[in-house]
């Protein structure tokens, strides 16, 4: 950081002429400055992250959704989507943002087929029963095929896979099958067949295309972030997803912290309130120092710890009170919150160091 | 005194809870006839006093010094804990039924790991396994045969001390989960209290006691007589009841013990838990003495860091003072003066004694005192107080000020000192705080400052910075065409203590206020993208508004902080608003209905009637988005048309009041009014009002207002903006429910990071969490907006 400001003076002193005295000057200015913005020992990071996510977060719309761009992918917003996060949320509305390696409308609408989950059902127009031949008729739409870059041989191989009990040929556009003897088989037959997956991935049911600053890029509603960034022609150096868990399991912690940073930052940004990134990244990082993602509630950072008496005053008390003695748990009274309960001085601030004269 | 170095937790065995003992309780009755405490009774005066000038029977001392002692009820027959059943429970499937112990294989640890991992014969004894069942609350069974709590006793009496280990269970003997003996709290924890009748109400955990020993003595009785095996068995299910219900009151399938009046008492573990339970309401917060709560009201002429305080106040709130050589006479003045202004209400003696200080005493006080003695006297004007207003939801909620006694009632403070309160002078009410050691008064005053609290933490721009008038004011003044005579200047600067020679026969607005400011250079925009320069502390080119030193705005105010320090940011704020003000009231401002008059009221009319038909001949989505758009069209409008002078619009663009969007709504439309961030449809079958035709296309009929405030608007639409602002009270009541809680999750969870002395921020467990704190070492707090640029320099 500091080599960074240096360099930038420097480059200011050249662009401005200024040399000698006067850029001593300016440089001793500078240190002090930079000494200055230090944080100061024993001060407690920790509140005063909590006072700036929360103080705005009074101001904060209650309004749960707002809709993405134009394209409409229904995203939670506002105070719940904060709560959301930091709570790490299961079963959230997550969205993953595709970017491409090449920059065309063509490739951003042919990698959205290959994302889109597709069935046999949205590919054809027609199925029949034959009673007379007892065939089943499928006949394979030629535009759909098209449009989702299939070819007729390519979808009968699909099919095969998974329908053995009947002979299946192609014949043209059309997919028959032999021997299919009553209207109820063929019924069975019929959910069968358009409940087939084709291409795609499965459960990706949203999915929208926009244009972001001369930028194509495709939202997918549900996450699947670790199939998309697979595929071919996804610049998954860039590529994310809202989903916080899945982020970890697929890039690891650090890339989760960064999730998380990211998520907070948005939803406050949305309702235009200014909070410093610094302590989004406080708060993310409390969330994962032990190597994993923790919630920000009982079953998460509260779960794992130590002071005992922080527990008794958060949730559950009862319960942590007599699994602490159970267990034998002692609070070495190492949290401003245990000292406060006893009445002593907390080690934070003007706490953390002793007056040489007593008075 | 002793610092407390941790606090430990664990099970208190029978031994122990006998050596606590000072009385074993047998006695159900309370009082006897003439009113004393019975002897071994439920109030024993050996388990504490309570009340005023009893000496305690075991240790003597007083009431409040006195912590009373534990009693003890011998329970006739054991008792399941019922908090702890499930974990006996626990055991008994972990452990083996003939030789207790363990079933699971040798590497499963804790209890349970081991219970769910029991295997079904026994890897020591080869015993075979029957199940074990438990039944809330209290009820263990083996293989359909019911568990005496003697047989469950017995089983965990005999689970091995290396096998405790390896289970996990550290605080104690598992047996001693089953109540054989009953500790009775003190007397000073469940006192009672006189009614106005002059009856004793006692507390609920007496009661509860008192039906503990009621069925344990008759148990003991009914043994000894031999009674029949099943009244036994009912009575001590009896005694379990009231043993559940004393520890805690709302067990599932158990039905809450009640008081003669039906309400629930309120038993052991609801004394501890919730918000109002002892560990949030007694333990985390606190009660405290020298404080005062009054009404607040603006004072513009005090500075920003002091806070007038009404002489009753005062003289209620006391500061210690040490009495010393130099300071006695003074003492003695104060203590002569007793109860008048500024006096002293007690001395505290070198011996620790306290006394009053009245007309009566205050001659003897004034010659007794001696260097050594404590005075505390009355507040007055220059002592550092600290202030705050609920709801605190961040540091600068509490801040120090200095005192000024004033007259009336109401604390007085500056208005820019508001918006760090969020705090406003329609009936808010705010608290006092008067620190009492020397270490506070100096934390008070070097760290709490108003003055070090100009800048918030959150994005590092001021909180604290000139609201509504000041800015008009100031906007007024350093606009191009004001210049005023030397002889207002004179006027003017008298407000302030600028001293300065005044040469010039006339002054501009721009010069005036460049004698405020410090030597400084700034280049800014205001609200309106004007181009703000300040050289060398003179005011070149634009106008100041609220970009400039507005409240959690301005930019201008930030550098005069960072460069020259607090204490000149609030001099230069309580200079301007003072100056500022004065101006004003020579220069008068108001807002009228000529303000919102526009010459294209035509225009509007046409583009609104434009967009509903629209809508009418094809209602989409497309032509309902358009119809939204309309305000924002407007307000284009009255931003290019609306006279630059109307004052709507001036107080609209410094940033003292409004926007140009309630502008527009005023002099245009007020536009699409919606629930849920959709247009309005619910309500009747086809429609939103009975007013309306059923499935009506015209956009008026699902809260499209197409006028504005100014002309008036319809009783439905008023219904349908009466609607609109219906969702938003509804949202903030809803709202503060969420983020309060988000708040306190936060707090407990992130309250232990602190940035160490080895400048790393660590956790409770001493784990680091940043090496460098944001990863820059830059505190937004001391920076501008996190950052340190070499622009902040020049």
């Amino acid at each position: 950081m500091i080599e960074e400001m240096k360099k930038k003076f420097e480059e200011y002193c050249a662009e401005h002429k200024i040399s000698g005295e006067e850029k001593r000057g300016l440089e001793n200015k500078l240190e002090k400055l930079i000494e200055k913005a230090k944080f100061e020992r024993g001060e407690s990071l920790g509140i005063i992250a909590t006072q700036s996510l929360s103080e705005p977060a009074t101001q904060m719309t209650m309004r749960a959704y707002h809709f993405a761009a134009s394209a409409g992918i229904r995203m939670a917003s506002g105070l719940p989507r904060l709560i959301e996060v930091l709570d790490l949320r299961k079963e959230v509305d997550n969205t993953t943002t595709v970017y491409l390696l090449e920059n065309s409308k063509e490739k951003a609408e042919k990698l959205a087929t290959e994302i889109t989950e597709s069935k046999l059902e949205n590919i054809i127009s027609d199925i029949n029963y034959e009673i007379l031949d007892s065939q089943v008729k499928v006949t394979l739409d030629k535009n759909l095929l098209d449009k989702f870059y299939l070819t007729s041989e390519a979808v009968i191989g699909i099919i095969k896979k998974f329908v053995k009990k009947y002979k299946s040929n192609l014949v043209r556009n059309k997919i028959c099958f032999d021997n299919v003897k009553s209207y109820s088989e063929f019924r069975i037959l019929k959910q069968k067949l358009l409940n087939i997956h084709i291409k795609g991935i499965k459960g990706a049911k949203q999915i929208v295309i926009l244009n972001e600053e001369g930028e194509w890029i495709i939202q997918v509603k549900g996450g699947h972030f670790k199939k998309i960034i697979l595929l071919d022609g996804v610049d998954s150096t860039r590529t994310t997803t809202t989903d916080i868990e899945e982020t970890k399991s697929v890039l690891g912690v650090e890339a989760a912290r960064e999730t998380l940073v990211n998520e907070i930052k948005k939803t406050l940004g949305e309702q235009g309130i200014e909070v410093d990134p610094g302590y989004m990244g406080v708060a993310a990082d409390a969330m994962c120092v032990n190597g994993d993602v923790e919630s920000m509630n009982r079953y998460g950072i509260m779960k794992h710890k130590k002071s005992v008496l922080n527990r008794l005053n958060f949730e559950e008390t009862i319960k942590v009170l007599f699994n602490s003695a159970v267990s034998n748990k002692k609070d070495t009274l190492s949290t401003p919150m245990a000292n406060l309960m006893i009445d002593q001085l907390s080690p934070a601030g003007t706490g953390t160091v002793k007056l040489k004269w007593k008075l | 005194m002793h610092k407390i170095s941790g606090v430990e937790f664990s099970l208190l065995s029978p031994t122990e809870i006998r050596k606590l003992s000072v009385v074993e309780v047998i006695r159900p009755e309370l009082y006897d006839a003439d009113g004393y405490p019975v002897e071994h009774g439920i109030v024993d005066p050996r388990m504490g006093v309570i009340d005023p000038g009893v000496k305690c029977r075991t240790c003597g001392y007083r009431i409040g010094e006195c912590m009373g002692h534990f009693g003890h009820i011998d329970l006739v027959k054991p008792v399941v804990h019922p908090i702890l059943a499930p974990k006996i429970y626990q055991f008994l499937q972990a452990t083996c039924e003939k030789c207790r112990k363990v079933l699971a294989p040798s590497d499963i640890k804790g209890l349970n790991k081991c219970a769910k991992n029991a295997k079904e014969k026994c890897p020591h004894c080869g015993a075979k396994q029957e199940k074990v069942k438990f039944v809330k609350p209290t009820t263990f069974s083996l293989s359909s045969q019911e568990l005496t709590v003697g047989q469950v006793r017995e089983w965990l009496e005999k689970i091995l001390d290396e096998d405790l280990e390896r289970l996990n269970f550290k605080g104690g003997r598992p047996e001693g989960m089953i109540i054989t003996i009953l500790p009775v709290p003190p007397i000073t924890m469940r006192p009672s209290i006189v009614l106005e009748t002059g009856e004793r109400s006692e507390d609920d955990l007496t009661h509860k006691l008192v039906d503990v020993v009621r069925i344990n003595e008759r148990l003991k009785r009914i043994l000894e007589i031999g009674a029949p095996d099943f009244l036994i068995s009912d009575i001590i299910e009896l005694l379990q009841y009231h043993i559940a219900t004393y520890i805690k009151n709302d067990l599932t399938n158990v039905p809450p013990a009640r008081h003669r009046s039906g309400r629930p008492l309120k038993t052991l573990a609801q004394r501890l838990t919730g918000k109002e339970g002892r560990f949030r309401f007694n333990l985390t917060g606190k009660r405290v003495n020298f404080s005062a709560r009054s009404v607040i009201s603006p004072d513009n002429f005090i500075n920003i860091n002091e806070i007038g305080i009404p002489e009753v106040i005062a003289k209620n709130l006391t500061i210690p003072e040490i009495v010393t050589e130099d300071n006695i006479e003074e003492m003695k003045k104060l203590i002569l003066n007793a109860d008048k202004y500024p006096g002293a209400n007690y001395i505290i003696r070198t011996d620790n004694l306290k006394k009053k200080i009245s007309e009566e005493t205050k001659q003897m006080i004034s010659e007794e005192i001696i260097p050594g003695y404590v005075v505390e006297r009355h507040l007055k004007d220059g002592d550092w107080v600290t202030f705050n207003r609920q709801p605190s939801l961040h540091r600068m909620s509490i801040l120090a000020h200095k005192v000024r006694i004033m007259d009336g009632k109401t604390f007085r403070i500056h208005l820019s000192v508001t918006t760090p309160y969020n705090a406003d002078f329609d009936g808010d009410e705010m608290n006092l705080h008067v620190p009492q050691t020397e270490e506070a008064r100096v934390e008070l005053k070097y760290l709490m400052d108003v003055n070090k609290h100009i800048r918030t933490p959150r994005y590092g721009l001021p909180i604290i910075g000139a609201k509504h008038d000041h800015l008009i004011a100031s906007y007024l003044l350093t606009r191009d065409s004001t210049t005023l005579s030397k002889k207002e200047v004179a006027n003017l600067l008298m407000s302030t203590d600028i001293k300065i020679r005044l040469d010039k026969d006339t002054y501009s607005g721009k010069e005036i206020f460049s004698f405020l400011l410090p030597k400084i250079n700034f280049k800014g925009k205001t609200k309106t993208g004007e181009e703000l320069i300040i050289e060398d502390g003179n005011l070149i080119k634009g106008y100041i508004d609220k970009n400039a030193i507005g409240a959690e705005k301005g930019e201008l105010l930030n550098k005069i902080e960072l460069l020259y320090g607090g204490n000149e940011a609030a001099r230069f704020i309580e200079d301007l608003i003072k100056l500022g003000l004065n101006f004003t009231e020579t220069y008068a401002y108001t807002i009228s209905l000529k303000d919102y008059f526009l010459e294209e009221d035509k225009k509007i009319e046409k583009i609104v009637s434009k967009e509903i038909n629209n809508f009418i001949k094809k209602p989409s989505n497309e032509t309902q988005s358009k119809l939204e758009q309309i305000p924002e069209e407007i307000e284009k409008l009255v931003k290019q048309n609306l006279s630059k002078d109307s004052n709507a619009r001036i107080a609209a663009e410094v940033g003292a009041r409004g926007s140009l969007i309630s502008v527009s709504q005023i002099i245009g439309v007020v536009g699409q009014e919606k629930l849920k961030g959709e247009k309005i449809t619910r309500g009747y079958y086809g429609k939103v009002l009975p007013h309306f035709k059923k499935n009506d296309v015209d956009p008026s009929a699902y809260g499209f207002v197409g006028r504005g405030y100014r002309k008036g608007i319809s009783p439905t639409d008023f219904f349908f903006d009466a609607m609109h602002g219906r969702e938003g009270i509804a949202d903030t009541a809803v709202k503060t429910k969420h983020s309060g809680y988000l708040e306190r999750r936060l707090v407990n969870c992130l309250h232990d990071l602190r940035v160490m002395q080895d400048s790393t921020v660590r956790n409770e467990k001493n784990q680091i969490v940043q090496f460098v704190p944001f990863e820059n070492n830059i505190n937004p707090w001391k920076s501008n907006k996190g950052k340190t640029k070499i622009e902040d320099l020049l």
